[in-house]
C-alpha cells in the first residue's frame, strides 16, 4: 500500500524539539518541593539478610524517609507475572517467581534493592546510603547454568526443589525418524552469552500525588505506559482513572523498558503518596548494569540430520536458558528462540526442548532481538558446518532448503510467544538471498578476490546468512484520530515511542487517508490520559499493530468526512476527493470545503445532531492481527582479521530485507542501522562478564564496550524487497529487531572463513580479540 | 563497602594564586588534599568512592604551566596544564616528537582529551597510561614543585607501584620535559584495545630506535610497555638484545620474546594474562620492525 | 561546604551562579540554569551525552567542576541555533535521518560543531574519530557521519 506520503522518506516531525534541547525526558521533569530517591542494592549475588539498620540514614539531615521491605507492610508483594506461560503446550512446566520490590529474606542477584532513601537532594540520598548497615550472610551463589541444575546446587528460590524455572518440549514431525533416514548427522554445542540493552538514557521515574484532586501522575521511561498505569493503580488501590502515566521522550528502550512494575516503578509512586511530595528517581549507569534486565545467555546442544545432497531432514535442539534470579517475563525469550530455530528453511522435522534456569544474576527479559538472534545463530552456524561436512557451497545449501514462495502461509507446528501456532504469513526468500549475494559480489569474492588476498597473506572472510523475524504480534493496539477546527489532525495512541519515528510514520498513514500535509498531523503517544487502551512498543510491533489501528481510525474519520461533505456540497460521496486539507468535488475543484469548516459543522453548538450521528470528525479504532507477520532478510559481510592481534575489521556489510510495505524508508533504514550496530556489539564487543561469585566485572561503559563510530563499517548497504503481509491492511511487517538478529551468525561465519587456514570452528558469540586468540590456541 | 554514585562526594575546591601557596597547602593537609589538573581520573575515582579527599586543589595554569616550548638546544617542555589535544596539534611536537602525539591520540575521546594532560597521565601512574611509554622512551623528566623548591624527577625512577609515584605531599608536577631526541631516530606507540579506538589498553608498546655507533649492533632501542605490569615497564633485556646483536628479523623476534618474558600481566575483562604476553611479543616485534625500517641506513 | 560565586557566559548570556565545590558543570547547567538539553548518560566521561563547548573546545560537562568555569564561555545545544536559524549540523542531521531517540543528539551536535570549527572539511575518518566519545545506541552512527559531511558542505554560519 503506497500513497502520497506512505513509502516516502519523510523528515521526522519530532526532530526540531530534539535538536534544540527542548524535548522533555523524564530526568528533565522538575517540580517544586520534589524529593529524590536513591536505592541501596545488594553487594552480594546471593546472601541472606540478617538485619538492616537504617537509623543513621534516617537521622542524616535532609533525609525524609528510608524504607525497607518491612516498612512496606502489605504493599510489599511480588510484581505481576507480565507474560504467563502458554497453556496450549503439552507438558509445560513453569514456576513463576516474579520480581520483588525490595529484598525481604535474601538477595538473589547483585543489585537487588534492599532499601530506598528519599531525601531533599539526590546527593544527600546517596550519602545516606552509606549510613545503612546491612548484616549479610553470604550464601554460595549459582552462576553457571549447568551447575544450577545439579542436584546439590544451592537454590535461588528455597521453596522450589531445584533451580529449574521451566521446561518446554515441542516437536514438529518426528526428528528421530528423520535422523534414522539421514546420510549425515552433525552435533555441536553452541553458546550465546549475556549482553546489555544499554540505552543511552538510564531508567527513571517521577511520581506526583495531588491529594486535592486525588490524582497520581507518573513520568516513566517505559515502553508500555498503559500496563504500567494499570499495575500502579492495582498496587496502590487506586482507580485506573486516578493514575496518569506519561512516557515522554524516551532515550532508547531496546526491551528492558517494557518491564513493568520494577521495584523503582512501584516504590517511587508509593512513597510519593505516602510522603505527599513529588519524588524523582533517575538510575545511574552502574545501576543500569546491575539493576536493569539483560538477555541472551543460552547453551544449545544441537543436532542436524541431512541427506548427502544437503537437504535438511530435521533439527534437534536442546537448550538451557538463563533467566537470572526471577522470571517475570515468562517464556517469551526462549519461545522466540524455538520459533527461530529453523530460520528461513523448510525443515520438516524439529525437536526443540528447553529448560529455563534460575541463577543468581540479573533478571532476563527481552532485549532487541529477544531470543531470535540465538535461534538464528544456532541454525545458521549448523548450516555452515553442514556445508563444510558435505563439501557444499554455503549459499547452495541455503538455497536448497529455503521455504519456497508457494508454501506460504507456512506452518511451523509449534507454539510461539503469542501462544498460537507459529505460521510464517508470507515471504519470498530466495530473491532476498540472491539480492544480498549480488550486492556483495559473492561469486567474484569467492573465486577471485579471496584467493588473491589470501595469496598476499591477508585473512579476509565472507559471511552469508539468512534470517526471519517474527514481528507485529497481538493482542492489539488502538488509536483515536480527530480533525480539529483548525483543520489540523491529532492522533493519539497507547504505545510509547523510544525513537522509532512513530510521530512521523503514523502521521504519514493519516495524511494519506485524509488528504492533509504530514506536517499538519500531530501524534501523541505514551500518555494514558490521552488514550488508555493498548499494550506497548515491543516485538517490532509499533508500525504493524499500532500503525494499522491508526489507519483504521483514520479510515473511520474519512468516512465521516465524506458523509458530511456529501450533504454540504450536495454531491455523492463517490464524486468527492480529499486533497490539501479540503474536500472537493472531483471534477469541480472550486466546489470545496475545508476540513476545519467541516469539523466545526460536525460539532455544532446549537441545533440538532441527526440521530445515529456521533459528533466531531473523530474516530477510534483498534487493530489486532490474526497472528504475527514474519519479515525476512539476508546479510552478507566481509571481514578482515589481523592474525597478530585477532582484531576484526568489517570491510563491507550488506543487508537485503523484506518487511512488507515500507512506511518510511528513512525510518526503516534507521531501524536497520541501529539493529546492525547492536548486532555488531553482540558479535565482538558486548559481553557481560560475571565472575564465580556472581559479581558483574564490567558494570561501566568503560569496561562494557558499546560499538563506537570507529567500529562501524564504512557503509551499510541496504536493499528493500517488499512482500506485503496479507494479515493487515497496510501490508507491513516489523523491522525493529531485524538488524540485531542476523549479525552474530554472519560475523562468526566471516571470521571463521577468514581464519580458514587455522581450522578454527566458532560455536559461540560474542567473540573478542582475546577469545578468538583462545580459540586458535586451543586448536594448537 | 563503598557505593559508587553519580554524584561527587563533598569536598572543598581550593584554588591558590601561586605554586608556593599550593605546595604549602597540600603539605599542610597531607592525606586529605589532592592536586588536580583536568580531573579525568580524579573525579572518576572520587565517584567510585576510592578517593575521599577533603580538599581538591586546582593547580591548573599556575606560574606558566600552560605552555609548550621547544628549544633547539635543550628540547621540549610541556606544561602540566597543556591538554592532550594541544599536544596532538602542536607543530613542535609533530616535527620533533611525533610519538607523543601518536600516543596521546589513543587516549579516550577528543572531549576527554580537552581535559586530559600528559603530566596528569604520568602522575596518575596507571599501568595502562597511554602516554607514559612515549614519555619514557623519550627520556622524559618531570619538573616538580615541592615545599623545598623545584626539582627534577627522571621518569625512569618515578613509578613505584600501581598509581604510586615518588611524589610526596606538597609536590606539584609542573611540566614534563624531553631532551633533544637522538639524531636519526624514529619511534612508535602501538596500542591494542578491544575496539578500534576508545578502550583502555590491553597492551601498549612504545618503541624508539636510533643509530648509535657505540652499540655493537649500530643501533639502540628504548622500549616501554603499558598494561602488562604493576608499573609502566621498560624491558631492559629486550633493549640489550637490540643493542648487542645485528638487527635482523630473528634478533627483533628474540627481543620481542624477551619483552614478553619481562611482563607480569593480570587477567581482566579486556584480556587474559596469556593473551597480553603474546600481544606484547607481537606488537613489540611490529613496533621495532617499523622503527627499524625507518632508521636503518 | 562553602559556595563559590562564579560568573560565566552561557549561550551568550552572562550568568552569576553560586555553586558548591562538588557541583559539576553538567549539574549546574541542568539544575541551576535549567538548560536540560545537555544529557546525563554515565557521569563518567564515557558516553558523551553531556558534551558542551567550553572556551571553544568540547568537554564532557560531567567531568568539569562548575567552579572551574568562572569566566568561561559555554555553548550548549540550546545555543547552537542563532536568531531562529538552525546550525547547519542541526539541519543536516534531520535531512540525513541521524536522530532517533534524541538522547545522544545534543552531545553529537556539539562534538560535530566543535569539529567543524577546527576543521571545516573533515574526512570520513576524522569525523568518526571526533565522535568516538559520543555513544549512540539507536542510529549506528552512519547517518550522523553523513550529516556532518553534509553540514561541512553547507559552509554556513559558524557558531562559536
Amino acid at each position: 500500500m503506497k500513497g502520497k506520503w506512505i513509502g516516502q522518506p519523510i523528515k521526522r516531525n519530532e526532530d526540531p524539539r530534539l535538536l534544540t534541547g527542548q524535548a522533555l525526558y523524564v530526568d528533565d521533569v522538575d517540580m517544586p518541593g520534589m524529593l529524590h530517591a536513591a536505592f541501596l542494592r545488594s553487594d552480594y549475588a546471593h546472601a541472606r539478610i540478617r538485619s538492616i539498620d537504617v537509623s543513621a540514614a534516617r537521622a542524616r539531615p535532609g533525609v525524609v524517609a528510608v524504607y525497607t521491605a518491612e516498612d512496606m507492610a502489605d504493599f510489599w508483594r511480588p510484581g505481576p507475572l507480565i507474560v504467563p506461560p502458554p497453556r496450549n503446550v503439552e507438558g509445560i512446566v513453569f514456576h513463576a517467581r516474579t520480581q520483588i520490590p525490595m529484598v525481604k529474606d535474601k538477595a538473589r542477584h547483585i543489585g537487588d534493592p534492599i532499601a530506598v532513601v528519599i531525601a531533599e537532594s539526590r546527593y544527600i540520598a546517596e550519602d545516606a546510603l552509606e549510613d545503612i548497615v546491612v548484616d549479610y550472610e553470604p550464601l554460595e551463589p549459582v552462576v553457571d547454568m549447568e551447575r544450577a541444575l545439579e542436584p546439590d546446587a544451592p537454590l535461588v528460590h528455597d521453596d522450589l526443589d531445584s533451580n529449574l524455572a521451566a521446561h518446554v518440549v515441542q516437536e514438529k514431525g518426528n526428528y528421530e525418524a528423520a535422523r534414522a533416514k539421514a546420510d549425515v548427522v552433525i552435533k555441536r554445542r553452541i553458546l550465546v552469552d549475556r549482553g546489555a540493552a544499554a540505552a543511552l538514557e538510564n531508567r527513571g521515574v517521577v511520581a506526583h500525588w495531588e491529594p486535592k484532586s486525588q490524582q497520581l501522575t507518573v513520568w516513566d521511561t517505559t515502553q508500555a505506559p498503559i500496563p504500567i498505569r494499570n499495575g500502579i493503580a492495582a498496587m496502590l488501590g487506586l482507580s485506573e482513572h486516578q493514575v496518569r502515566v506519561i512516557a515522554p521522550f524516551i532515550g532508547g528502550g531496546f526491551g528492558p523498558k517494557i518491564m513493568m512494575s520494577q521495584p523503582e516503578e512501584v516504590l517511587v509512586p508509593w512513597a510519593a503518596m505516602k510522603l505527599n511530595r513529588p519524588i524523582k528517581w533517575i538510575e545511574d549507569r552502574r545501576e543500569n548494569f546491575i539493576g536493569t534486565t539483560q538477555e541472551r545467555a543460552q547453551i544449545h546442544d544441537v543436532e542436524m540430520a541431512l541427506t548427502r545432497d544437503g537437504r535438511v531432514l530435521g533439527v534437534r535442539d536442546v537448550f538451557l536458558h538463563d533467566t537470572g534470579a526471577y522470571d517475570p517475563y515468562g517464556l517469551t525469550v526462549p519461545l522466540n528462540t524455538q520459533s527461530h530455530g529453523l530460520g528461513a528453511y523448510d525443515i520438516p522435522n524439529y525437536y526443540t526442548e528447553f529448560k529455563v534456569v534460575f541463577t543468581n544474576k540479573m533478571i532476563v527479559t527481552p532485549v532487541r532481538g529477544a531470543g531470535r538472534p540465538q535461534g538464528i545463530f544456532v541454525i545458521e552456524r549448523m548450516m555452515d558446518l553442514a556445508a563444510k561436512e558435505l563439501g557444499m557451497d554455503r549459499a547452495e545449501i541455503r538455497k536448497r532448503n529455503l521455504i519456497p514462495p508457494d508454501a506460504f502461509p507456512y506452518r511451523q507446528e509449534i507454539i510461539d510467544q503469542a501462544f498460537i501456532e507459529l505460521v510464517y504469513d508470507s515471504g519470498n526468500y530466495l530473491p532476498v538471498l540472491e539480492k544480498a549475494m549480488a550486492m556483495i559480489g559473492y561469486d567474484r569474492f569467492i573465486e577471485e578476490e579471496q584467493p588473491r588476498l589470501r595469496a598476499e597473506g591477508r585473512h579476509v572472510g565472507l559471511g552469508l546468512v539468512t534470517f526471519v523475524e517474527t514481528t507485529g504480534v497481538g493482542p492489539y493496539e488502538g488509536a483515536r484520530v480527530s480533525v480539529e477546527s483548525s483543520g489540523k489532525v491529532s492522533v493519539v495512541t497507547g504505545v510509547g515511542t523510544q525513537g522509532q519515528g512513530h510521530f512521523t510514520s503514523f502521521a504519514q498513514i493519516v495524511a494519506d487517508q485524509l488528504g492533509v500535509d504530514v506536517r499538519d498531523v500531530r501524534v501523541v503517544t505514551g500518555d494514558t490520559a490521552q488514550f488508555h487502551w493498548g499494550t506497548g512498543t515491543f516485538a517490532s510491533r509499533g508500525a504493524v499493530v499500532a500503525g494499522n489501528a491508526v489507519k483504521a481510525a483514520a479510515a473511520g474519520v474519512r468516512a465521516k468526512i465524506l458523509k458530511l461533505a456529501s450533504k454540504v456540497l450536495e454531491t455523492p460521496e463517490e464524486e468527492l476527493e480529499l486533497v490539501d486539507g479540503q474536500v472537493r468535488v472531483a471534477d469541480i475543484p472550486e466546489r470545496s470545503i475545508s476540513l476545519g469548516e467541516l469539523a466545526v459543522m460536525a460539532n455544532p453548538l446549537r441545533g440538532a445532531v441527526e440521530p445515529g450521528t456521533k459528533p466531531g470528525l473523530e474516530a477510534t479504532d483498534y487493530f489486532g492481527p490474526q497472528y504475527g507477520a514474519t519479515a525476512s532478510g539476508a546479510v552478507a559481510m566481509i571481514v578482515e582479521v589481523d592474525p597478530e592481534t585477532m582484531m576484526v575489521e568489517i570491510k563491507r556489510f550488506v543487508i537485503a530485507h523484506d518487511c512488507g510495505t515500507v512506511l518510511n524508508p528513512m525510518i526503516v533504514e534507521g531501524q536497520i542501522h541501529g539493529g546492525v550496530s547492536m548486532g555488531i556489539g553482540n558479535s565482538f564487543y558486548e559481553r557481560l562478564v560475571y565472575d564465580d561469585n556472581g559479581q558483574l566485572l564490567n558494570a561501566s561503559l568503560m569496561d562494557y564496550l558499546l560499538p563506537r563510530s570507529t567500529d562501524m563499517p564504512r557503509r551499510i548497504e541496504i536493499a528493500h524487497l517488499e512482500t506485503p503481509s496479507p494479515l493487515n491492511p497496510i501490508g507491513s511487517k516489523g523491522v525493529g529487531e531485524a538488524g540485531a538478529i542476523p549479525v552474530p551468525s554472519a560475523f562468526a561465519q566471516a571470521v571463521e572463513d577468514a581464519l580458514a587456514d587455522y581450522g578454527v570452528e566458532i560455536l559461540e558469540t560474542p567473540l573478542s580479540p582475546n577469545r578468538l586468540f583462545e580459540l586458535l590456541s586451543a586448536r594448537g | 563497602m563503598h557505593t559508587p554514585t553519580p554524584g561527587l562526594p563533598e569536598f572543598d575546591y581550593v584554588k591558590l594564586t601561586s605554586l608556593a601557596a599550593a605546595s604549602q597547602f597540600l603539605a599542610e593537609h597531607a592525606g586529605e588534599a589532592r592536586p588536580f589538573m583536568g580531573g579525568t581520573d580524579v573525579f572518576v575515582r572520587m565517584r567510585d568512592g576510592f578517593w575521599k579527599e577533603k580538599y581538591i586543589v586546582d593547580v591548573k595554569g599556575l606560574d606558566g604551566m600552560d605552555e609548550i616550548t621547544f628549544d633547539p638546544a635543550t628540547g621540549l617542555t610541556i606544561g602540566a596544564s597543556v591538554n592532550m589535544n594541544r599536544v596532538i596539534a602542536s607543530p613542535e611536537v609533530n616535527q620533533h616528537y611525533p610519538v607523543l602525539a601518536e600516543a596521546a591520540h589513543t587516549v579516550a575521546s577528543y572531549q576527554l582529551r580537552t581535559r586530559a594532560t600528559i603530566v596528569g597521565n604520568v602522575c596518575n601512574a596507571s599501568p595502562a597510561g597511554d602516554t607514559i611509554g612515549a614519555c619514557l622512551v623519550l627520556n622524559g623528566t618531570l619538573r616538580v614543585h615541592g615545599v623545598d623548591g623545584v626539582r627534577e624527577e627522571p621518569l625512569s625512577t618515578f613509578f613505584v607501584g600501581p598509581g604510586q609515584t615518588v611524589l610526596k605531599p606538597g609536590d606539584i608536577a609542573t611540566a614534563v620535559s624531553f631532551p633533544l631526541p637522538p639524531e636519526g631516530y624514529a619511534a612508535r606507540y602501538i596500542k591494542l584495545g578491544r575496539n578500534a579506538i576508545g578502550d583502555l589498553a590491553i597492551v601498549g608498546v612504545a618503541a624508539l630506535g636510533y643509530p648509535d655507533s657505540s652499540a655493537p649492533s649500530g643501533y639502540r632501542f628504548r622500549l616501554a610497555l603499558a598494561s602488562v605490569a604493576p608499573v609502566p615497564l621498560v624491558p631492559t633485556q629486550a633493549e640489550a638484545i637490540l643493542a648487542e646483536k645485528p638487527i635482523t628479523e630473528a634478533t627483533i623476534a628474540e627481543a620481542a620474546r624477551a619483552a614478553m618474558d619481562a611482563c607480569t600481566p593480570i587477567d581482566d575483562v579486556r584480556g587474559s594474562a596469556r593473551y597480553r604476553k603474546l600481544m606484547v611479543r607481537n606488537l613489540t616485534r611490529k613496533a621495532v620492525t617499523e622503527v627499524w625500517e625507518r632508521i636503518k641506513g | 561546604m562553602a559556595l563559590h560565586r562564579i560568573t560565566l557566559t552561557v549561550n551568550g548570556e552572562t550568568e552569576l551562579v553560586d555553586v558548591p565545590s562538588n557541583m559539576t558543570l553538567l549539574r549546574m547547567l541542568r539544575e541551576k540554569l535549567v538548560l536540560t538539553g545537555t544529557k546525563n548518560g554515565c557521569s563518567a566521561g564515557e558516553c558523551g551525552a553531556c558534551t558542551v563547548i567550553m572556551n571553544g573546545e568540547p568537554v564532557n560537562s560531567c567531568m568539569v567542576l562548575a567552579v572551574e568555569c568562572d569566566g568561561a564561555e559555554i555553548t550548549t545545544v540550546e545555543g547552537l541555533a542563532h536568531d531562529g536559524q538552525l546550525d547547519p549540523v542541526q539541519e543536516a542531521i534531520v535531512e540525513q535521518g541521524g536522530v532517533q531517540c534524541g538522547f545522544c543528539t545534543p552531545g553529537i551536535l556539539i562534538s560535530s560543531r566543535a569539529l567543524l570549527n577546527r576543521n571545516p572539511n573533515p574526512g570520513d575518518y576524522e569525523i568518526r574519530d571526533a565522535l568516538v566519545g559520543n555513544l549512540c545506541r539507536c542510529t549506528g552512527y552512519l547517518r550522523i557521519i553523513d550529516a556532518v559531511k553534509e553540514a561541512a558542505q553547507r559552509r554556513s554560519v559558524v557558531a562559536s
